[in-house]
């Protein structure tokens, strides 16, 4: 959503949920925030909403989602870049609200060859469903995660993971981690494209990692990377 | 041939289809509840 559009959205947001469930009561109501600086006034806004579940992107450190009372929110967690994939462990054990993690970054929708063979990877890592951004591409995912799709049963996790596929070029492994600390901090959005790439090099490995609980690959170079969207909770948030 | 060895919430987490929605269309936000989802995301 353009960005200033989001104040006007985020005053209306309580009657969009309101009208979601007078609409269905049996919905899900779930509202997507905006990551970085944007996170603490959706947030807010996300209180008085008061909706069962949060979307947040680019998560890459969990604080304390354990939650009490009230604002026990779900919380469905987008990790889409190296930092966050160092410490998905932590992010995944963050508390019993963590309900979904989604893995990934960038979708080409009409590739639907290439979106077939990394569902299907993903499922066999254990991945439950996925993110799509098209129709066409409906009918691909539904065939990869259906249970009838496969042979044997899928590996238990405690949350609920899903694979956001990408399908950015990759960078070359041994000239990688100079590029990543050799760029200037204001350099964001081309650090933002490395870490998107990067983040496509090591995701198997760490999807791996996270199910065998074998960690087979260091990711030192993710910590080169500027944060994103560290989840810090203020007093009324739902995060806390 | 056993299909499924995980907690009901993971079931129906794998089975739930979720919508998203931008926040500041509101005239979709009807034909979202009406569609036979399990769940819409307001997108802000």
């Amino acid at each position: 959503m353009p960005a200033d559009q989001r104040p006007g959205v985020r005053e209306t947001l309580p009657a969009s949920v309101r009208a979601l469930r007078e609409a269905n009561p049996a919905l899900h109501v779930l509202v997507r925030v905006n990551a970085g600086e944007e996170l603490p006034d959706d947030d807010e806004a996300v209180v008085d909403a008061g909706p069962d579940s949060l979307l947040v992107p680019k998560v890459e450190e969990m604080l304390d989602a354990a939650g009490q009372g009230a604002a026990r929110v779900e919380l469905q967690l987008l990790v889409e870049t190296p930092r966050g994939i160092l410490n998905l462990p932590e992010i995944a054990a963050a508390g019993d609200r963590v309900v979904a993690l989604m893995l990934g970054s960038l979708v080409n929708f009409g590739d639907l060859p290439a979106l077939q063979r990394d569902a299907e990877r993903a499922r066999a890592f254990g991945c439950l469903g996925a993110l799509c951004i098209h129709p066409t591409q409906v009918e691909v995912l539904n065939r990869a995660y259906s249970p009838k799709a496969n042979s044997g049963a899928p590996r238990r996790s405690p949350i609920a993971v899903a694979w956001w596929t990408h399908r950015w070029p990759v960078v070359p492994c041994a000239s990688s981690p100079a590029r990543v600390a050799g760029s200037t901090p204001g350099d964001r959005q081309a650090l933002d494209r490395v870490g998107v790439r990067l983040e496509g090099q090591y995701l198997a490995a760490t999807a791996t990692w996270s199910m065998n609980g074998s960690k087979s690959e260091a990711f030192t170079l993710a910590k080169a990377l500027p944060p994103h969207n560290v989840l810090r909770a203020s007093a009324k948030s739902p995060l806390r | 041939m056993k299909l499924w060895t995980g907690s009901a919430r993971e079931a129906a987490l794998c089975r739930r289809t979720q919508l998203l929605v931008t926040a500041n269309k509101p005239a979709f936000l009807g034909e979202a509840a009406a569609s036979g989802t399990d769940a819409v995301i307001l997108d802000l």
